[in-house]
């Protein structure tokens, strides 16, 4: 059984697919670097995460992920495309209830075309049972 | 009148250029002008591989060229998008693809 991380990672992506800019484009894995023809795209990562018990007796444990949606775009004037892609991405998952807390954005020149960077920074409260992690209780 | 070792370099970036040039670039308007081509592997964000262009010729030999100018290098089209002389008689053109 996955980690809900790894289950939240894979229902992102799956509402993150078919977006007007990013189209098919959704990645989960940052292994396999992306050609600059390759974008649009995004990259849904699940960051850090702060952990407690709810209680000393129940055992659950009250989890905050930090969901990362990273898009990248190619051109000098990208810089409206990473805007329309964090448009997309926030109409899709705030009415899903993932709390946008952060946007970042980050450019750079040293390839044949400029990348542009923006990342969403979702906040996801979720619950697991201690020693079950695969299972959001 | 040039120091003798100022005439040093620039006899140096003459050398460069006359055995060193892998490519010629094209500028437009009859301007040729033959230097070294490199094309690296980079890499952005560490999600993003591509290329990192460059030219590199005698200073003199690029002083009429600005930034934006259009060149082609191996039937490749590029713009000019940094001028970075190196102060001892050679001048690298970074460059993007158009």
């Amino acid at each position: 059984m996955s980690h809900v991380r790894t289950q939240i990672r894979a229902a992102v992506v799956g509402l993150l697919t078919g977006l007007t800019t990013t189209g098919a484009r959704v990645f989960a894995s940052r292994m396999r670097p992306q050609t600059a023809d390759a974008l649009p795209c995004l990259l849904v990562t699940t960051a850090d995460e702060d952990i407690a018990p709810t209680s000393a007796l129940s055992g659950a444990l009250d989890r905050t992920l930090q969901l990362v949606i990273r898009g990248f775009a190619a051109g000098a004037t990208c810089d409206g495309t990473l805007d329309q892609i964090a448009a997309e991405v926030e109409t899709v998952l705030m009415p899903e209830g993932y709390m946008l807390r952060r946007i970042e954005t980050d450019f750079d020149d040293e390839l044949e075309k400029p990348i542009g960077e923006i990342r969403l920074t979702f906040e996801i409260l979720y619950f697991t049972q201690a020693g079950n992690p695969g299972v959001s209780a | 009148m040039a120091t003798p070792f100022a005439t040093l370099q620039s006899r140096i970036a003459s050398a460069v250029e006359r055995h060193l040039a892998d490519a010629l670039a094209d500028f437009g308007e009859g301007v040729q002008v033959a230097g070294l081509f490199r094309l690296p592997c980079g890499e952005a964000f560490g999600f993003v591989s591509g290329n990192a262009p460059s030219f590199e010729a005698s200073s003199g030999a690029l002083s009429g060229i600005a930034r934006n100018a259009e060149v082609i290098i191996n039937g490749t089209a590029y713009t000019v998008s940094e001028i970075k002389p190196d102060g001892q008689g050679m001048t690298t053109l970074r460059l993007e693809k158009s």
